[in-house]
C-alpha cells in the first residue's frame, strides 16, 4: 500500500507521514518514541481529523476502518453485551460473533458493567468490538499495553489468525517491540511527525541504530516439531539447530520467537553445556560499543541474526573479535 | 371568581410550564451543545448573556417585554401581522416570557452536561461506522439523560411558580392568562384566605411531586460519568 | 449571662422608639402615595413633625397590620380594609374615616376629547381591549365595573378586559400603548389635556378610600392631630385640584 498522510496538529507539531509498503504486507507495525505522532497518524486514518488530509491505497471511500483507541473508549451507559451489540448492528456484514468472543477471551465479561472492568479486561472488550463491527481495516493504538504477558500472547496471535483469514488490513502502534517483531510484516519508525524508516521486519531488525540498541529485538524462526508432552515445550529448527519455546508463535508451520539482546549471555564452550536450555551456535559478526559500558554483539548463522548486549569488560575478557564461533544462549521463555 | 376559575388556573398554569418545559429544551440542547463545544473569548460573555434571567428582578423582565409586546413595538407588531392578534395579554405571550425566564434553567444543567461528555465516545462511535443521527442517539442522548430530565423538571417547576413576569404582561384574563400563582396573590389581596391556602397547598404539593419524581429518574445510569 | 445582654439591648432599642413618639409611621397604598408625600411635607413645614411612608397594596398593608406591624395611620385605596380592621376588633370605629373621594377617568388614544359614547361606540365593535383595575381587588375596579353595569355595557365588555392588579398597572397598560383605552383614577391623569373624559359620579357607587388609626395609645393624639390636617377644608381643596372629590360633602 501507499500512504501519505498530512496534518497541522498543533502550532509546533506537523504529521507529515509518507510510507510505501510490499503488495503482501497485510499487518504493520508503527513505532517510534512518545510524541512521535503515532496516535495522530492512526486519527487521521481513521477519519476523525476534519482539518487533515491523507491518501492511503489500502482504503477506499467505502472502507469501513475501526479504530481501538489507546482508552478503550467503551460506551459507559452500557454493560459489555449492549457495546458489542451496538458494534455488530452498524456493522456493514455479518461475523462470527462468538468465534470473536472466544478468541479475545470475553465470553466471562459480557453481562458486566464497563466501569468495572479491569484494563486488560477493558481491552480485550474493546477490540471485540472492533472486531464484531467488520472493519475493512483496523487500526490499532497500544491496544495490548494492559494485557499480561500471556493472555496479550494469545490474543494477537488469534488477531492474526482472523485479520488474514478475512482479509483485515491491520495497522498496529506498539511500544511491545517483541509484539511487532512477531506478528508484523513491516514496520515503520516514526519521529517528529515523520516516518523515518520503513521495510520488512527482518530488515527493520537487522539495520538497528545505536540509538536503538536497548530497544531492539531478534526474530529466530523455523520449522515447528512436534509438542513435547513431557515437558511441555515446543521446539523448533532455527538453522539446523533444536531450540526450544514454550508458547511460540506458529504460523503455517514455522515457529517463531522473540529475543531480547539484554537475556543473551555469550560463551565459548559446547552447545549444551549449560543449563541455560536454547543454545545457538553462530559467528559473531560484529561488535558496536553500547550505552553503559556495554557492547552489542550482532550474531548470525545462515539466514538468522541475533543480538547480544554483554559488558565491555566481558567481551575484552574473552577477546571477541569478528569472525569468531560462539554459543549465543538465552533461558526458555 | 369561582372555583371553576381556580381550575382554570390550575390547568394553564400546567400548560404554560409543559408547553415551556418543550420548547426550551428543543431551544437550549443546541445551543447548550454549541456553547459546550464552543473555545472562544466570547463565550464568557454568552454564558453571562444566558444566565441574566436567573439574576435579573421578575419584574424588570415582564416590565420590558410590556413594552416589547405592544402592538407599536417591533415585536408586538409582526406577531399582529402574522397572526392577527395582540400579542399582549395573550397565553403566547406568556410562554415567550417564560422561555426568557426560565432560560437558564434548560441551558445551565444540559451545558454541564455536555461539557462533561467527553467527546472522544463520538469518535469511537464513528469508527463503528455509526452517522451523525446514530452518534446522538445511542451515545449522546443516553449520557445526557440525567441532565436532560434536570433541564425540563427544573423548567416546569420554575415556570410554575412563576409570578413577576405574568404579572407584568398576563392582564389577569381567567382561562388565557390567569395562572396559579396570580390567582393565589388575588386571593390573598381579596383578603380570600381559605382559598389562598387551598391554592398554595396545590402549588406546593404539585412542584414537590414533580420535583421528587424528577430527581428520581434522573439517577445516573448505572456506570455513567467518572 | 449571654441572655441578660440580649435583654437589656431589646430594652434600650424599645425605649429609644418610645423617644421618638414624634415621628408619625404612615401606610397608604400606592394610588395615594404621591399625594400624601405632598401632604406630608406641608405638615411638617407647619407642625415640625416628620412622617415615614410605607407604600404598598391595601391588602399587604392590612394583612401586615393585622400581624402586628407598627403602623400609626393606615391609609388604604378602599373602604373595605379599614372595615375589615374594625370587624376584627383591632380599631374603633370611630378610628376610621373617609379621607378623600376617588374618580373614574376613561382614556380613550383615537379620540382627542372623548365622551361617554365613545365608550359605548368601543363596547360595540372593540379593537385592543379596555384596562381596568381588577373589581375584586381595587376601588377603581370595582367602580369601572359598576359603571360598565349602568351603561349596560357590562355584558359585552366584561371578556374583553384586561384587569391590572391595581389602577396603576391598569394605567400602565395604556402608557405602554398595550391597550387604546382604559378605566382609570382621574387622579392620574388630570393633568392630561387629551384623551380624557371624567367620567359622571352618578354611575358607580362613590369611591371612597377610608383611613385608619392604628397607632398605640401614646401615639394617638400625634395621629389624630395629623388626620385633622388631612381632613381640614385646605388639604381638601388642594386635593380636589388634583381629581379627587372634597370629603366635606359626603362625610359620615
Amino acid at each position: 500500500m501507499k500512504l501519505i498522510a498530512s496534518l497541522k496538529v498543533s502550532t509546533d507539531f506537523t504529521l507529515d507521514a509518507q510510507l510505501s509498503t510490499n503488495d503482501d504486507c497485510q499487518f504493520l507495525g508503527v513505532m517510534g518514541p512518545s510524541g512521535a505522532g503515532k496516535s495522530s497518524l492512526l486519527r487521521v486514518l481513521a477519519n476523525l481529523e476534519p482539518a487533515s488530509s491523507y491518501q492511503c491505497s489500502w482504503t477506499s471511500p467505502s472502507s469501513r476502518i475501526g479504530l481501538v483507541f489507546q482508552d478503550s473508549l467503551l460506551f459507559p451507559h452500557l454493560d459489555v453485551a449492549g457495546n458489542l451489540a451496538l458494534a455488530q448492528r452498524y456493522a456493514k456484514s455479518n461475523s462470527d460473533a462468538s468465534e470473536i468472543f472466544q478468541g479475545c477471551q470475553c465470553e466471562a465479561l459480557l453481562e458486566r458493567q464497563v466501569t468495572y472492568l479491569s484494563g486488560g479486561e477493558r481491552q480485550r472488550v474493546a477490540l471485540c468490538r472492533a472486531l464484531v463491527n467488520s472493519p475493512d481495516i483496523l487500526l490499532l493504538d497500544e491496544a495490548f499495553s494492559a494485557m499480561d504477558n500471556a493472555l496479550s500472547q494469545q490474543v494477537q496471535q488469534f488477531l492474526r489468525r482472523y485479520c488474514l483469514k478475512h482479509g483485515i488490513n491491520v495497522i498496529m502502534v506498539s511500544h511491545d517491540i517483541s509484539a511487532l517483531a512477531l506478528y508484523c510484516d513491516e514496520l515503520a519508525s516514526m519521529k517528529g511527525g515523520r516516518i523515518i524508516r520503513s521495510g520488512p521486519v527482518n530488515q527493520m531488525l537487522n539495520n538497528v541504530t545505536s540509538d536503538q540498541a536497548e530497544n531492539t529485538v531478534a526474530v529466530l524462526s523455523g520449522p515447528a516439531l512436534e509438542f513435547d508432552e513431557a515437558h511441555q515445550i515446543t521446539p523448533f529448527l532455527c538453522e539446523d539447530q533444536v531450540l526450544y519455546a514454550r508458547h511460540p508463535f506458529v504460523e503455517d508451520g514455522q515457529a517463531k520467537i522473540t529475543v531480547d539482546p539484554r537475556d543473551v549471555s555469550i560463551d565459548l564452550a559446547q552447545q549444551h553445556a549449560s543449563s541455560i536450555l536454547n543454545g545457538f551456535t553462530c559467528e559473531v559478526r560484529a561488535l558496536r560499543p553500547a550505552a553503559a559500558g556495554q557492547v552489542l554483539v550482532r550474531l548470525a548463522r545462515g539466514q538468522s541474526q541475533l543480538f547480544a548486549l554483554i559488558s565491555e569488560l566481558s567481551a575484552s575478557r574473552m577477546k571477541l573479535q569478528a569472525g569468531d564461533t560462539v554459543t549465543a544462549r538465552f533461558k526458555l521463555r | 371568581m369561582s372555583s371553576v376559575d381556580d381550575w382554570q388556573a390550575v390547568i394553564l398554569t400546567l400548560q404554560l410550564a409543559l408547553i415551556t418545559g418543550g420548547l426550551l429544551l428543543i431551544f437550549a440542547l443546541p445551543l447548550a451543545w454549541w456553547l459546550a463545544g464552543w473555545r472562544s473569548r466570547m463565550k464568557t460573555l454568552v454564558l453571562a448573556i444566558v444566565a441574566l434571567p436567573l439574576v435579573l428582578p421578575p419584574t424588570v423582565l415582564g416590565f420590558y417585554l410590556l413594552l416589547a409586546f405592544a402592538p407599536d413595538s417591533g415585536i408586538g407588531e409582526a406577531w399582529q401581522w402574522l397572526t392577527g392578534e395582540q400579542l399582549a395579554f395573550s397565553f403566547s405571550a406568556l410562554v415567550l416570557g417564560s422561555l426568557l425566564y426560565s432560560l437558564p434553567f434548560a441551558v445551565q444543567p444540559l451545558y454541564t452536561g455536555f461539557e462533561q461528555l467527553d467527546r472522544r465516545y463520538l469518535d469511537a462511535a464513528a469508527t463503528l461506522g455509526m452517522s451523525r443521527i446514530a452518534r446522538y442517539r445511542h451515545v449522546v442522548f443516553p449520557l445526557i439523560r440525567p441532565h436532560l430530565l434536570i433541564a425540563f423538571g427544573l423548567t416546569v417547576a420554575h415556570t410554575i411558580g412563576e409570578f413577576g413576569v405574568v404579572l407584568m404582561i398576563g392582564g389577569n384574563i381567567p382561562g388565557e392568562t390567569q395562572v396559579l400563582s396570580i390567582a393565589l396573590y388575588d386571593h390573598v389581596e381579596a383578603l380570600d384566605y381559605p382559598r389562598a391556602h387551598a391554592m398554595a397547598l396545590a402549588l406546593l404539593g404539585f412542584s414537590f411531586v414533580l420535583l421528587m419524581a424528577l430527581y428520581q429518574l434522573s439517577r445516573k445510569p448505572r456506570g455513567a460519568g467518572a | 449571662m449571654n441572655s441578660r445582654r440580649i435583654v437589656c439591648f431589646v430594652i434600650s432599642m424599645l425605649m429609644s422608639t418610645v423617644g421618638h413618639a414624634q415621628t408619625l409611621r404612615l401606610g397608604v397604598a400606592a394610588n395615594f402615595a404621591e399625594p400624601l408625600k405632598e401632604i406630608s411635607k406641608r405638615y411638617q413645614q407647619q407642625t415640625g413633625i416628620t412622617t415615614t411612608l410605607t407604600v404598598g397594596a391595601s391588602g399587604t398593608l392590612y394583612a401586615q397590620i393585622q400581624h402586628g406591624a407598627q403602623l400609626d395611620v393606615f391609609l388604604s385605596a378602599d373602604s373595605e380594609r379599614p372595615q375589615a380592621l374594625v370587624e376584627s376588633g383591632r380599631v374603633g370605629s370611630d378610628d376610621v374615616m373617609t379621607y378623600a373621594i376617588g374618580r373614574l377617568a376613561y382614556l380613550d388614544r383615537d379620540v382627542r376629547a372623548p365622551g361617554i359614547h365613545d365608550l359605548q361606540t368601543y363596547a360595540l365593535a372593540p379593537g385592543t381591549r379596555l384596562a381596568i383595575a381588577n373589581p375584586r381587588l381595587a376601588p377603581y375596579g370595582r367602580a369601572a365595573k359598576e359603571a360598565l353595569h349602568t351603561l349596560t355595557l357590562w355584558p359585552n365588555l366584561a371578556t374583553r378586559l384586561v384587569t391590572g392588579k391595581n389602577v396603576q398597572q391598569a394605567y400602565q397598560f395604556y402608557a405602554t400603548g398595550n391597550v387604546d383605552r382604559a378605566l382609570v383614577a382621574y387622579s392620574q391623569v388630570y393633568h392630561l389635556k387629551k384623551h380624557v373624559h371624567l367620567i359622571d359620579a352618578s354611575l358607580h357607587q362613590p369611591i371612597q378610600q377610608q383611613l385608619a388609626i392604628t397607632a398605640p395609645q401614646d401615639n394617638r393624639a400625634a395621629a389624630r392631630q395629623f388626620v385633622a390636617f388631612l381632613l381640614s377644608d385646605e388639604t381638601q381643596q388642594w386635593l380636589a385640584q388634583r381629581g379627587y372629590q372634597p370629603v366635606g360633602d359626603e362625610y359620615q
